[in-house]
Order: C-alpha cells, then structure tokens, then sequence
C-alpha cells in the first residue's frame, strides 16, 4: 500500500475510538425545504439568511464550543419527500432538531411524525409557514413558531381593505392547506366584521409561472370583487398578477409573507419587459419580518453586515443551476431571524444541551430581543414568537415598505 | 324437265332441257311470266335441248307471246329439234313466231 | 387455385371465428369489468368518505379548516379520486379540492343530498360535471350531518379507460393468437392443398397427354402417396393408378385400332378387286341390238362372294352366269375371283352349259383345300334363234319373264360346285320370245332382310317381277334393288345383291308381232312412264325414230287430256294402252273410263289466225291428227276406246 492511502484508514482509525463527546462537536439541526421547482427561492433564501448568522455564530466561538451545523435535505415543496427527509434526518442524521423548513403542505404532513418521535423529544423551530395547524393542538406542541401566522396576515390584511372602503374581497388560493389557511383567515376575517368572501378561485400547487390562469381571473372579475388577497406561490401569484392586469382586472391585490418578494418582483420585472405593461402596480405584500431596508434596526444592520460579509451560497448538492442568490431578501433575513432564535435557545441550554430540556426552556423565553424591536415570547400554549404583521408595495423595481393605504381608498 | 338462264350480250338467254309436257309446262309457265313480269321484255328461248313438246307446252309459248307483244316486247325461239320443230309446223307457230336457226341469230334479231 | 380459396375458406372461417370471440369476449369482460370497478370504486369512494368523515369530525366542529384541507389533500392522490369537497354544517363548504372553482353541479348535489333523510350509509350518485367528465360522487354525512357532508368523487373516466385498456390488453392478446392461427393454418392448409395443388394440375395436364406414348419419366405426383399419408395420399395413389392403367387401355386401343385400319383398308382394296372382276359397262354390246342387258352387284359392308359374268362365246352365242361362293369375306372373295377366272378360261373351251359346269367343277375340285364351294348358273343364248341353253349348279333358278307370266326355270339338278367331283351336270333348253327376259339373281336378293329379320323372299320376287313386264332391263334391275332396299329399311345389308337381267328383243332382220298391255293410274307422271315403255318397244322392233316420236307425242296428247278432263271424281282411275305391232303396221288402243268423249269431234282451229287472236286450247288433237294416220273413236262397255293407227317405217 501507498503512503497516501494509508493516511485517511490511520485517520478513520482514530475518529473510531474518540470520545462520543468529541464526536459530537457539532450540533446538527436538520432542514428539509424546496431547494429545488417553484419554491425553490423560499429554500434557498432561508437557508442563506441562516447560514450567515450560523457561521459568525460558529466563529466566534459556536455554541460553548459546539458548532452549529445545518444538515439541509430537498423535498422540492412536496410532502412525501418532506416526510422521507424527516425521518431520514432523525434516525441516520441524528439531528437535535429540525428547522427551516418550507410550506405548508409539506409541514403539516410532518406533524404527526413529531408526534410519533415524541419519546425522542423532535421539535420543529421556525418553519416558513403561518399555517395553524401548526400552532394548534395536537401538533402544535412540537413546533416553535416564530413569524406571524396567515390568520395574523390575512386578518390585518382584511381590515386594511375595509377600512379603505374595499369590502368585496375575492380570494385567488392555492388547492392545498396552505392556501385553505389562507382561505380560512380572510373568511374568518370578514366574519369579524359580518362580511363574506364574494368570489374565490383555486389553482394547483405546482403550477408553473407560465401557465395561464385566465379562468381563475374570470371567476373573480365576475364577483364584481374590489380587492383580491392572493394565497400562493410568487411564481403563481405572478402569474395571476400578469394576467388580471392583461384582463383589465386593476383592482389592488395582496400577497402574503410565502411569495418570496424578490421572486416576485424579479418575474413581474420580467413579465412587463416582455408585455410592455406595467405590472407592477397596486400591490400590497404583507410580510412577518421587517424590511431589511430599515436599517434602525439592530438586527438588520447585523444581517446586511453578515450576509455582505460571508456572502452565504445555497448548498452545492442540493440546488439546481441557474439560481442566482439575492443580496437581501425577506426570505433571507427571516432565515437570519430564525437562526438568531436558535442560537438564543441553544444559548439558554448551557453547555452540553440536551434535547428534551428544549420545550422547557422555550416556553420560558418571555420577550426576547432578536434586534427587531418586536418582542419574542413564547409559553406553554403559545408557540408562535412574533404576530407583528408588516405591509410593502411596489415601488420602481422592488417592495418597499408600506405605510399609507389611501392610495387604495374608495 | 330443266330450264337453265343465262345472259349474252346483254339479253335473258333461257335454254329448255328434256321434256315439254302437261307437268313440266306448269313450271315453264311460272317462268316465262315472272321473266316477263320482272322487267324483261326481249329475251331468247333456246329449245336445242328439248327433246319433246306437247300442245301443253305450246300453250305456254302463246301464253308468254300474248303477254309481251302489247308491251312491245319480243321472245326469239332457236335452235329446235327436228321432233320439236314438226309439232310447232303442224300447229302453225312458225307464222306467230321468231323461229331462228342458232343462239346468235337469235341474239342478233333482238336489239 | 387451390390454395388460395382453401386458404381463403379457411382465413375467412378464422377471422369470423375471432370476430366472434373477440367482440364476445370484450363485450363480456368489458361489462363485467365495469361492473365490478365501479362496485370497487364505490367501496373504494365509500371508504374514503368515511376514513374523511371520521378524522374530520373534531376538525370540523373546530372548524380547523386546513387540517381537513391536509387530509383530503392525501385523499387525492389516491388513484381513481378526483376530488373531494367538504361541507360543514351550514352546508358551505370549506375544504375543497377543485380547480379553479367547485362546480354548481355539485353545490346543487350537496343542497340535494342535505334535504334528504340522514341514514348512516352514503349517499352515491352519477355526476357530470360539464367540461370537467363523469363521476361517482359518495356522499356521507358527518356526524348525521351535524358536523357537515363530505363528498368524493370518484373518476368515472378511470373506469372507462381501465376498462379499454383491460379489453385492449385482451384484443391485442386475441389478435396474436388470431396471427398465429392464420399462420398455422395457412401452414396446415398449405401442406393439404400444395399436394393438392400438385394433383390439380397433373390431372390438368392429363387432357394434354398423349396416353398412346410411354411415360416420359417419373411422374411429378409419384411422390405424393409416400408424402402425405392422408386422403390426399390417396387420391395420389388412385391418380397414379388410373394413370397407368389408362395408358395400358390406350396403347392397347392403338394396337387394335392399327390392326383394324389394316383390315379395313385390306377389306376395300378386296372389294375393290371383287368389282373389278364383274364387268360394269352397260350397255356392254350397244352394237347387238338382239337383247337387253343389265346386271348390278351390290357388295355387302363386308366382301362376299358373288360374280356374274357374261361374254361372246362366238358372234351368235352369248355366254352368260351368275354365281355366289359359300361364305364372306376375303377367302370367298379370293374363291369368287378363282372361280370367275376358271370360268371364264373353261368357257372358252367348251361351250355347253353342263360341259362348262363340269369342267369348272373339275378345276375347283383339284385346288380346292379349304372345301368352298360355289353355286353357280351358267347358260348360254343363241342370238338368232332365242334358244337359251342353260345349267344350274346350286343356284337359284333364275325367273322367267314372259308375256305377262313370271316363273323359274326349271332345275336340272347339278350342285354346286367344288364339292366332289362326281356330280353331273345336266343342259335345259327354252326358247325366248321376242320381249322375253331373265331374271338372274343371288340370295341376296331373297334373303335380304329388315330390321325386324323378315326376308324380302321369293314370292315378293315373283310378284315385282311380274309387275315389271314391259320394262327394260335396267329398269326391271333398278326396280328390283329398290324393292329389296325398301324392304330391308334400315337394316344393314348381310349379303351381296347381285342380278342380272337378259331381255331378248328382236332377232337380227325380222320385226316380229307384238302386243303388249300397259295399265296407268290417271296421273299425269304416268305419261313419262309410257313413253320410256313406247321407247323401248320401238328399240326391240327397231321402229325408227320419228314414228316413236310420234307415238310418244300422240300418246301425251290423248292422255293428257284424258287426265285432265275426263274425270269429275278424285278418284283413282286405269287407262289402258295397248300398243301392237304386226306386219309393219303399229296399232296403239287407249281405254279409259271417264266421260264419253270423242277427240274427233273437237273443230279445228284455224293456224292461219294471228297470234292475238289464237285460242290457247285446242291445240292437242290437232296435233294427234296431223302425227297419227288412222285415228278411230268407239264407246264401248262404259268406255272410251280411241284407236291410234300408223305404219311403221323400218330404222
């Protein structure tokens, strides 16, 4: 044998009979989420925005010197490889927890596997959706959320509408839990103030941006709707945007925090360049993390020095080519958000963190500052963190915050 | 008996064969007259190989002779037998009709 | 060909036959498989709608609408589901799976299904949802409707498309073995009809063949029987054998064919010899006016025996015999030349009758080894007297004709010849008057026989013979053979006809009397009858040509006219005419029964008159006078007797 070879096998050797403890220098946290098809912008931005936070984490000292390292699978915004993701990352990958991971559909899929893994005290933090199954009895104890949740976002959403005079609210929705949560947010939303949906149209999840979703735009322009809450993917969300507007459909249209704005944006740049329309305009995205533009905030300041800094790349084995990786995004800074919570909790556990010591120690956490001046508290029955709910329109080439509704008065 | 036709220099030529009597003059007579009655109005008759004729016979030659003459037509007998010739002399034919020595003579007197 | 229309039959019974099964087993399967997936689909429906209606009660009554949306998401993906719609109690509903809206049809299913009495079991209904296809919609209430309704819809078009692509699966299935089927059957039909083929065009060939030859080789079926072992091995087999025995029959054919022809041709050139030996020339001796002669040997289909001969043995004696050899064919033929010639040579040297018959029977004897024998009649004529010297050898005496009277001769008893020779042979004399004949002839003439084997026999002989008086000799022989061929019909002739007929006329310088009777039937061919009678007494006493002439015309006259006019009945009537010629003056006496008329008394017309003015009748009696000397009219016994008179100038 060569002296090359012989190097690694003395290696593997001796990893062999280290201490378990060394071994686990690292704190595996396992994510699964579309890095891959429609969404993959929502996998990739989190996972950015997270790895940047982690790695200034893992440099400067790591957790009482454990690093935190993401073990990071793709399921495509699918359930089944969700689910397979999941228990892969469980059984072989051991992680301590899982986290970032993408969608509703493929969340609630999930759930009940914490639920089975109870004995091994598998806990989801920070998942990319405001889906409330999620935030309810009986998964609900398994997850730590920290955004808003849809019924926060629709609901705010709902009453800017009414009170600009706009109470005919079509919603235009995913067929899937997620766009059902939707649904059911501005459903229970206008209940609230005695009103009811006046039209609503379904498209596949899956759909591409190049489809055409005529139907649905004729569906709700026959509701005689004067605003239109949208509950799907930018990519479709886009789309349905491209095609209101070439129907002649202006009245205004809000988002939720799912559509990655800067997805969004990027294909609407796209769309009217082609069109020579503008389609730009009365757009209202509401969001569960501030901008990243107002640099007031501690914590964005930290987030566009780290992302500037560390320059974070999707991962090598799991994206497809041809993503180009935003400077900021939402996506990204919700990502930078989530891992700044992380950290905390892992901080909280001292040193040689244990797993079934995590809810406890969560619960506990009563207004915790992650620099965006918005409280961060949890509790037995509330595992969701924030419920602040911020809006941004279209400005020029990108989403700008929003404060002023009037521009949509009736 | 035989009734044999032929046409020379233009002219019926009609030779009678055998015997002239009572039952051959019946077809004679059908003859002559349809001869006559056909268009023809000067022809011959040629008796050089009639062996025999009775008064039966003779009354065919008056027969066709009445016919022609208003007409202005003309039947030339010849060449008779001896036997032939003596019945015709002793009936006086000789002075109603055109009795010639042979064929062309016959021929001849016609046109 | 063959092949193709057994092929055909055989493809066209297949393809009938998989049609049949085909469409039938499609038919059967298709219905029983949509039968059962739609039972199985309904299950199936059913099962989901409860499996939904039992994990989203709580759901429902929390009104956690995303749940139930994550639930019945799962449901979808189950193969043959094609939505499922939740409804809660209100009957909105709030989870859904339709893209882009939920149909009115199943709003107003569900509006249906929640006004109908709640029972535990689900409610499933056809729906068809416009643009979108047919489906199974299972209803089940939630919580008996408290709770809400759920809806599944199962894809109906999932069962149609199962369906044709389990039929379609089968028919391909069907069509390969309906392939392979055709295959074996164009295989097994072509192992029958290729031999069968093979036969068809041999036996073609066959009509061509030359069956007389020998085989030109092996045959190209030889091999058939050995091949197949079938009925069509068989009928090989048979072909070959009918073959062979077919050229065996041929060829012998050909050989007896080949030996017959020989035969034949051998028969006709002996005919043609036997003729060669009897003279045929007749008149034979224009220049002896003394007698009539006329004689005729028709030949049997097969060569005979029979000769006559007749010659000059000196200038007043004519030799003259008929003779018929035993037997037929060419041994008698052979004989009968024999014979001819040594009769012939034996004549020259003797000439009684009985010496020639002997010596003939002496020459026969000595070179006789086959034991023949022939019968003949030999006799010999003196010109200038009449007198007939005569001998028979076994023959059939030959008849006398003699004024009005017929009868043999008589025998004298010698028998026929080349049997021994110890007979003895015996001369008879008759004399023959002037119109006298003989009649000479073979059994032949006897013995000819009809269809029905009657003979012609002598008494019918006699009896023609009789009636024959008067006529010439070729006519009494003429006659005679129409008789005889009358009577045998259609009956082929058994033996040789042969007569010979010697009628003795005047003798040389002397004109003798005579007289002689003619009966004619009132008819007006009876008067060429006459003439040919009047021209052969004139030429036996040599009367000269213009009072025969004469005669003949006097004659057509009267009896023309009789014929014509002297009867007012159909009826058949006798004239009698008697001519008689005595001492050079001819008499001729016609008779006849009709109305009395005298021709003498008819005017005569006037032959100086022209033409135009000539009657046509009358003519005839006028004739008569000017051609007859004497002409004299009595009525007598009911009769007209007219007397016709001239004197005979000599040729």
């Amino acid at each position: 044998m060569s002296d090359n070879r012989i190097r690694p096998i003395i290696f593997l050797i001796l990893l062999l009979f280290l201490p378990a403890r060394l071994l686990a220098e690292n704190i595996v946290i396992g994510m699964s989420a579309a890095f891959t098809g429609p969404s993959k912008g929502l996998g990739i931005e989190l996972y950015r925005g997270s790895t940047a936070y982690l790695e200034h984490v893992n440099r400067t000292g790591g957790i009482y010197g454990q690093k935190i390292v993401i073990k990071a699978y793709d399921d495509g915004y699918n359930p089944i490889p969700a689910i397979r993701n999941t228990i892969k990352l469980i059984e072989q990958d051991n992680a301590f927890l899982l986290f970032n991971y993408v969608g509703t559909p493929t969340v609630t899929r999930i759930l009940p596997l914490l639920k089975s893994y109870k004995e091994k005290f598998v806990y989801l933090f920070s998942p990319f959706t405001g889906a409330e199954p999620l935030r309810q009895p009986p998964y609900g104890e398994y997850v730590f959320n920290l955004r808003a949740s849809y019924s926060d976002e629709t609901e705010g959403l709902v009453d800017n509408f009414v009170s600009a005079g706009r109470s005919r609210i079509a919603v235009f929705y995913q067929a899937d839990a997620y766009g059902r949560s939707g649904w059911d947010g501005v459903k229970k939303a206008l209940a609230k103030f005695g009103l009811k949906m006046v039209g609503e149209a379904t498209y596949r999840r899956g759909a591409e941006h190049s489809q055409n979703f005529k139907a649905q735009v004729d569906l709700i322009r026959k509701s005689s709707a004067d605003a239109v809450i949208s509950i799907g993917s930018y990519a479709v969300c886009a789309a349905f945007i491209r095609d209101a507007r070439d129907a002649g459909l202006n009245i205004p249209i809000a988002n939720l925090s799912f559509v990655g704005s800067e997805s969004m944006a990027e294909l609407l740049l796209q769309s009217s360049r082609t069109a020579g329309k503008d389609y730009k305009k009365d757009l209202i995205n509401s969001q569960v993390v501030p901008s990243y533009q107002d640099t007031a905030l501690p914590a964005v300041q930290e987030y566009r020095q780290l992302m500037r800094k560390y320059q974070p790349l999707p991962p090598r084995d799991l994206t497809e080519a041809g993503y180009t990786p935003l400077p900021y995004s939402y996506v990204s800074f919700e990502g930078f958000l989530n891992a700044k919570l992380l950290v905390e909790v892992l901080k909280r556990m001292g040193p040689g963190p244990t797993k079934s010591r995590i809810k406890g120690i969560v619960e506990s956490m009563n207004s915790a500052d992650l620099g965006i001046d918005a409280p961060v508290t949890f509790g037995p029955h509330l595992h969701q963190g924030l419920d602040k709910v911020y809006y941004t329109t279209m400005k020029g080439d990108r989403f700008v915050p929003l404060s002023d509704w009037q521009g949509w008065e009736k | 008996m035989d009734i044999h036709e032929e046409r020379k220099d233009g002219f019926l030529v009609l030779g009678l064969e055998g015997r002239l009597d009572a039952v051959s003059s019946k077809m004679f007579e059908e003859k002559v007259l349809a001869v006559i009655d056909g268009g023809e109005t000067q022809f011959v008759i040629d008796l050089s190989r009639l062996d025999y004729v009775s008064s039966a016979g003779l009354r065919v030659f008056l027969v066709a002779s009445k016919r022609l003459t208003p007409a202005g037509g003309k039947v030339v007998l010849c060449s008779l037998q001896e036997p032939v010739k003596q019945v015709f002399d002793i009936v006086g034919f000789f002075s109603i009709f055109s009795i010639l020595g042979s064929k062309d003579e016959a021929l001849k007197s016609l046109g | 060909m063959t092949r193709a229309s057994l092929f055909t039959k055989t493809l066209v019974l297949i393809v009938v036959l998989f049609g049949i099964i085909a469409s039938g087993t499609s038919i059967l399967s298709g219905w029983n498989l949509y039968r059962n997936l739609t039972q199985e689909y309904q299950s199936k429906g059913v099962a989901i709608a409860k499996s939904i209606a039992d994990s989203s009660v709580e759901l429902l009554l929390n009104a956690d609408v995303s749940t139930i949306q994550s639930v019945v998401d799962q449901f979808t993906e189950i193969e043959g589901v094609s939505y499922v719609i939740v409804f809660d109690g209100q009957g909105e509903a709030v989870t859904h799976t339709f893209v882009p809206t939920v149909p009115g049809d199943v709003l107003e299913l569900q509006r249906r299904t929640r006004t109908q009495a709640v029972s535990g079991a689900a409610a499933i209904n056809d729906l068809s949802i416009e643009g979108t296809g047919d489906f199974l919609d299972v209803a089940l209430p939630i919580l008996a409707g408290v709770a809400g309704y759920v809806h599944v819809g199962m894809d109906r078009s999932l069962i149609r498309s199962r369906i044709w692509s389990a039929v379609a699966t089968q028919q391909e299935l069907m069509f390969v073995i309906f392939l392979l089927s055709v295959l074996a059957a164009y295989t097994l039909v072509n192992r029958i009809s290729q031999p069968l083929k093979q036969l068809a065009g041999h036996a073609g060939k066959l009509a061509t063949q030359d069956f007389s030859e020998p085989a030109t080789g092996p045959s190209d079926i030889d091999h058939l029987p050995q091949k197949s072992h079938d009925e069509v091995g068989k009928l090989a087999e048979s072909f070959i054998t009918m073959e062979i025995a077919l050229r065996q029959s041929v060829r012998e054919l050909k050989e007896t064919t080949a030996a017959k022809e020989r035969i034949e041709s051998e028969l006709k050139i002996a005919r043609d010899i036997q003729m060669s030996m009897v003279p045929k020339t007749f008149p034979p001796f224009p220049n002896r006016p003394e007698f009539d002669l006329y004689a005729t040997l028709i030949p049997a289909r097969e060569v005979g025996g029979d000769f006559y001969d007749f010659f000059f043995i000196d200038d007043n004696h004519l030799c003259f015999a008929i003779g018929d050899v035993s037997g037929k064919g060419i041994p008698a033929a052979l004989f009968m030349a024999v014979t001819r010639t040594l009769f012939r040579t034996t004549a020259s040297k003797v000439s009684r009758p009985d010496s020639i018959l002997s010596l003939l029977n002496l020459e026969m004897c000595q070179n006789n080894d086959t034991c023949m024998f022939v019968t003949v009649f030999c006799a010999v004529l003196d010109i200038r007297t009449g007198e007939v010297e005569y001998s028979n050898g076994g023959h059939n005496l030959p008849y006398l004709i003699s004024h009005g009277e017929t009868a043999p001769l008589k025998n004298t008893g010698g028998m026929a010849l080349g049997f021994t020779e110890s007979v003895t042979y015996r001369t008879e004399k008759i004399v023959l008057r002037t119109g006298d004949g003989l009649f000479l002839y073979t059994d032949g003439v006897t013995e000819a026989m009809d269809e029905e084997g009657n003979q012609f026999s002598e008494p019918c002989l006699a009896e023609f013979l009789h009636q024959a008086n008067g006529s010439s000799a070729t006519e009494i022989i003429r006659g005679a053979v129409d008789q005889v061929k009358n009577h045998s019909g259609g009956a082929p002739q058994s033996d040789d006809i042969t007569a010979l007929t010697l009628k003795y006329l005047l003798t040389a310088g002397e004109t003798t009397s005579e007289t002689i009777v003619v009966e004619l039937k009132n008819n007006l061919s009876e008067i060429e009858r006459l003439a040919r009678i009047a021209d052969d007494f004139g030429r036996r006493h040599r009367l000269n040509a213009e009072t025969s002439h004469n005669v003949k015309v006097a004659l057509d006259e009267i009896l023309t006219n009789i014929i014509s006019y002297a009867y007012d009945d159909a009826e058949e009537h006798i004239i009698v005419v008697r001519p008689s010629l005595d001492q050079g003056k001819l008499t001729v006496e016609v008779e006849d029964d009709g109305r009395p008329f005298n021709p003498l008394n008819v005017p005569e017309p006037d032959t100086k008159q022209l033409l135009e003015v000539r009657p046509i009748g009358g003519l005839g009696i006028h004739v008569v006078r000017k051609l007859i000397d004497e002409l004299e009219y009595r009525r007598q016994n009911d009769k007209n007797i007219l007397t016709m008179k001239l004197k005979v100038k000599e040729a």
